[in-house]
């Protein structure tokens, strides 16, 4: 019952609920409220994240296969793509914290280079149906995925100036990997498939280090435990997934390699699988 | 060309600016002073106003028992916690539109958060302005480490504004004298804590707290606020001292 309690005076005026003049930290308030089950709000959909730094800053070389890849793709599958930022949003960060930016400033300034990115790929795939998508419309996303649209969308989550300080050093924690598996868990998304330039996880960078051993699947609880100094995808995605209830599975595949992606959406495992036991 | 001495006067190398040192931040609580009405609301404007001229403000406000409804809802809906954010929004927005139409006469002003960038204007001209407390993380809000209610709300926020700012002062106003050892509307045995540490009150591991537990977890990070006030917003007076920099309720440090 959604009932008005009046209160008198500087008396409280409540509504009864569950959760009436309860403090919401209380802890066994808190744990009360847990629940394995959530409403998937978009189980048929790809969620995929294209690297900035790994396939936009290659140009054409990585783009237009993958451009081409996606167009196929899109005939057997409905897909929300997430941009990340690259080099340019790199020197944003060198340019920002030798200027004593604090990092909200820095997250709110980063999220134009993936906007760029975003506004490139759009126009890639404009001919297939490529839309843009800014948050605002998120309760539009239903309509355009079933008119055959591929939304696109800034990777970088809205932190802004409301990032949180970093653990260590000072670029913002949560990227466009972070704010890409986001969107995933919330919206209980089919997958979520990060699009990198190396086979997925390697025991160190493979770039720098060609002995490094590649990891094709492992669990996050591991993976943690291995404490990597390099890893392909932003750490507090894993800290997160530690604590997910929908996205409990990523894949990091190559998409400089043609037809990965094209596996990874048909469910095959082309590259490294973590997952949250 | 501006001598050398001046330029480094602009601020220390390898630290954050402050973006604006001497503004406070104050967060008004939705459960607590938002839903008592007249009787709270006023007389603590009236104390805002009289403390305008001395000192600069920023005012957060949070949700209360309209935002606990929603979230009682949604939870039996089956929401994730993104959407469960979202809707915390709608609730703290309201309550900061009525604070900017309590307070327009005397300068109080609603910022959206698109707005954000053009607040020192604002403060330039004297105006007060008011912001919705809850971050704008929504979709975006992470799971909860346990149960489903958001841990980022306006307490977090708030204080991330602050943070943010490298504001003079965070404080945030309640309907109790500050911390206690548990929740004193439930234990009248609860003791007042008039200053602790953030590792000494995470020792302590309270059942409950009157400020979110992710504000201590943020503030061990923080470069800046690197403490925080929370004073009783019923109680005349106590803001006029906490934001002189007197003893008021308790103070929470790193």
């Amino acid at each position: 019952m959604s009932e008005i309690i009046p209160g008198k005076g500087i008396e409280r005026t409540h509504i009864r609920s569950s959760f009436t003049a309860e403090s919401l930290v209380d802890r066994e308030l808190i744990r009360s409220t847990l629940s394995e089950r959530e409403l998937p709000i978009l189980p048929d959909v790809h969620m995929i994240k294209i690297g900035g730094l790994s396939i936009f800053d290659r140009g054409k070389k990585a783009l237009f296969p993958l451009v081409e890849e996606i167009i196929e793709a899109k005939r057997d599958h409905k897909m929300i793509i997430g941009v990340g930022g690259g080099t340019r949003e790199r020197h944003t960060y060198a340019i920002g914290i030798d200027l004593g930016l604090p990092v909200g400033g820095l997250a709110m300034i980063a999220g134009a280079i993936a906007e760029q990115n975003a506004l490139l790929l759009q126009v890639l795939l404009a001919k297939a149906g490529g839309i843009r998508i800014p948050k605002e419309h998120f309760e539009e996303l239903p309509m355009y995925l079933s008119a055959g649209s591929i939304p696109i969308v800034v990777g970088m989550p809205p932190y802004h100036y409301w990032e949180h300080p970093p653990e260590t050093g000072k670029i913002p924690p949560h990227g466009s990997d972070t704010g890409v598996y986001l969107l995933s868990e919330t919206f209980s998304t089919k997958s979520c498939i990060f699009v990198k330039d190396v086979d997925g996880l390697f025991s160190d960078d493979p770039k720098k280090n060609p002995s490094a051993e590649f990891i094709p699947e492992i669990s996050v609880d591991d993976l943690i435990r291995m404490n990597l100094r390099d890893l392909p995808i932003e750490r507090t995605v894993l800290e997160i997934m530690c604590v997910a209830r929908n996205a409990k599975k990523i894949q990091i595949i190559n998409g400089l390699v043609q037809g990965n992606l094209t596996k990874a959406l048909n469910g095959q495992h082309v590259g490294t699988i973590i997952y949250k036991k | 060309m501006k001598k050398d001495e001046e330029v480094m006067e602009f601020s220390p190398r390898d630290e954050d600016i402050r973006i604006l040192p001497d503004v406070n931040v104050l967060k008004i609580g939705g459960q607590s002073i938002m839903d008592r009405g007249r009787a709270a609301v006023y007389p603590l404007l009236d104390e805002i106003i009289k403390n305008k001229d001395k000192h600069r403000m920023i005012i957060g406000v949070g949700g209360g028992t309209r935002s606990r409804h929603a979230y009682s809802i949604a939870m039996d809906l089956d929401m994730p916690t993104g959407v469960i954010a979202k809707l915390g929004s709608s609730i703290s927005r309201q309550n900061a539109r009525m604070l900017h139409m309590l307070l327009s006469r005397y300068g109080g002003v609603f910022i959206p958060k698109e707005n954000f960038d053009i607040i020192t204007l604002y403060i330039n001209t004297g105006c007060i302005p008011i912001v919705c407390g809850m971050p704008p993380y929504e979709y975006w809000e992470r799971p909860s480490s346990e149960g489903r209610i958001p841990e980022c709300r306006t307490d977090v926020g708030v204080f991330l504004i602050a943070e943010f700012l490298g504001a003079r002062s965070m404080i945030f106003i309640k309907d109790e004298d500050g911390l206690y050892t548990d929740d004193p509307k439930k234990d009248p045995s609860a003791k007042l804590i008039t200053e602790i540490s953030v590792s000494e009150l995470e020792r302590l591991n309270l059942k409950d707290l009157i400020i979110e537990r992710k504000v201590l977890e943020l503030m061990k990070k923080a470069k800046h606020m690197r403490k925080v006030q929370i004073i009783n917003g019923l109680k005349r007076g106590t803001l006029t001292a906490a934001l002189k920099g007197e003893k008021a309720g308790t103070v929470i440090y790193v």
